[in-house]
């Protein structure tokens, strides 16, 4: 080989080794041991916990998931407590829920799925963050644990459906609409006209049938009998603090006690990993080439449009 | 092709690059089996410049995902700039009265590349050392780019059997281009919205 090759090759080694302690300092550094540690672990991969959150109003999304693959709304929170519970690495979950509630199927949907988590003996505690109420209260009810920040606002226990009425304005615009029905409630909750008192004992029906399944659901996630619930059960607000005092939830502590308590419930040593959720945008494109599920976008923070009234387990102001 | 390899001539040409852009360039002319070697140097570029990268700032897991799957968009992104610019810089040198071959443009293109690489070295230093690397990867990558673009011009001279002048003024006319209509569109948006606000 001549010279010159020989500086050529000799560029290459450089080039390749350079790249391999590049990767090694990359690796020191992201184990968070600093430089001064001359320690090199694998990246963490061992029993752990994850992270599911609930943001924003909890709807079905109505526009049928994102590029990708991506999904939206309550159905990506139940794909992402799938995935968990399929991870072996898996042992304890940490719903972090900021949310007024929302639909009562999506919100049943979530309350299902982390009942068979726990069923499969995954530890889901529930971490309040700002607001829990409602259907946000609802899936909270559903974990072995639940911890709200002192100044939390929950409970809200209670269903609502709410229609406009704008009779009145279409009246004073002289506006008409024509409807053809095959039956008599086909346009129930129909915001042209006034709502009639057998109309509105049939939306109450509804309510009141959704309420009951609110209380029972709570009930058997709490562990509460009926009765010791009831009188709160009436779509009052209530702080972190009184929530405690009502047994609604089972300690007052941020998102990091969550967190310990979710390693704690599981057995886990303190230092156990936590694998949180993908929400870089550029991360989630990357993993779902990869076929993994990190690529789905689990928070339902998303404004769902649709002007149809809905029965919702939702804190209304 | 396995010939070739063997023949380590490609290696010669990576010598070329820092030694001898000209005769490079010449050589690229010469053997057309020169161009899939070519495409390696964007590969390589895009995994150095993916790790010099990931040397400024804290790392997660996620790294692991960037370095095996990452780089492959980055080259396609590389791959991309470089068949846009070579076929507007082919372009150009057709319009000052040259022969066109884009073939040849994007070869010196990708192998022009090929200092791009050291970036991470350089960077790897002044990361161990912790000594502004950020600010050092500024610098270099515009060094490097000037490295880059001084290659293709020397690359098109040869090419085109032309000065250096001239080979710097057909290289660098898309970008000229390419500002001005930039810049002549950012005026008449500014001009526009401002003109919707104020109707």
């Amino acid at each position: 080989m001549d010279k010159n090759r020989k500086i050529v090759v000799s560029i290459l080694i450089l080039l390749v080794l350079s790249s391999v302690l590049a990767i090694i300092d990359i690796s020191i550094s992201m184990q968070g041991t600093g430089r001064d540690a001359y320690r090199l672990r694998s990246p963490d991969t061992g029993p752990g916990v994850g992270i599911v959150r609930i943001y924003g109003p909890i709807a079905i999304d109505a526009s049928g998931g994102g590029p990708l693959g991506m999904a939206y709304g309550s159905d990506a929170i139940v794909q992402r407590l799938d995935d968990l519970s399929r991870d072996a690495r898996i042992k304890a979950v940490v719903v972090r829920i900021n949310s007024p509630g929302g639909t009562v199927a999506a919100t049943q949907e979530i309350y299902d799925k982390i009942m068979r988590l726990r069923k499969d003996n995954i530890v889901v505690v529930a971490s309040m963050g700002e607001l829990a109420a409602s259907g946000g209260y609802y899936v909270a009810s559903a974990c072995n644990y639940i911890l709200a920040n002192h100044g939390s606002i929950t409970g809200s226990i209670g269903v609502i459906a709410v229609s406009p009425n704008l009779k009145g304005l279409f009246e004073k615009l002289g506006i008409r609409m024509n409807v053809i029905k095959s039956g008599r409630y086909k346009d129930l909750l129909s915001a042209y006209r006034d709502i009639s008192q057998e109309e509105r004992e049939l939306i109450q029906e509804i309510i009141d049938s959704s309420y009951k399944k609110f209380l029972a659901d709570v009930a058997l996630g709490r562990n509460i009998p009926i009765p010791e619930i009831e009188p709160v059960a009436d779509g009052r607000v209530m702080s972190g603090e009184t929530a405690l005092r009502h047994r609604l939830v089972d300690e007052l502590g941020s998102f990091e006690t969550a967190l310990a308590k979710a390693r704690a419930l599981a057995k886990l040593p303190e230092d156990a990993p936590v694998y949180d959720e993908v929400t870089n945008p550029v991360e989630r494109l990357l993993m779902s080439l990869q076929g993994a599920r990190g690529g789905i976008d689990i928070r339902v923070d998303r404004q769902f449009p649709s002007n149809l009234p809905a029965v919702e387990y939702r804190y209304q102001p | 092709m396995k010939e070739f390899l063997k023949s380590l001539v490609w290696v010669d040409y990576f010598y070329m690059v820092f030694t001898d852009p000209r005769k490079l360039a010449a050589a690229l002319m010469r053997e057309s089996r020169s161009l899939p070697i070519g495409f390696v140097i964007p590969a390589c570029v895009s995994i150095m410049d993916i790790l010099a990268i990931s040397l400024l700032g804290s790392q997660t897991p996620f790294f692991y995902i960037k370095i095996t799957y990452g780089w492959i968009l980055f080259f396609m992104l590389l791959v991309f700039q470089n068949i846009l610019i070579g076929s507007l810089v082919d372009t150009a040198g057709q319009v000052l009265g040259h022969q066109g071959n884009i073939k040849n443009v994007i070869n010196i293109m990708n192998y022009a590349l090929f200092p791009r690489v050291l970036l991470l070295p350089a960077i790897l230093i002044f990361s161990v050392f912790n000594f502004a690397p950020v600010f050092f990867y500024v610098l270099f990558s515009m060094a490097l780019f000037a490295w880059s673009a001084a290659i293709v011009v020397q690359g098109l001279s040869e090419m085109h059997s032309a000065g250096l002048a001239r080979a710097a003024a057909v290289f660098f006319m898309p970008f000229v281009l390419i500002g001005s209509v930039a810049f002549f569109a950012m005026v008449l948006t500014v001009v526009s919205i401002f003109g919707y606000f104020t109707a």
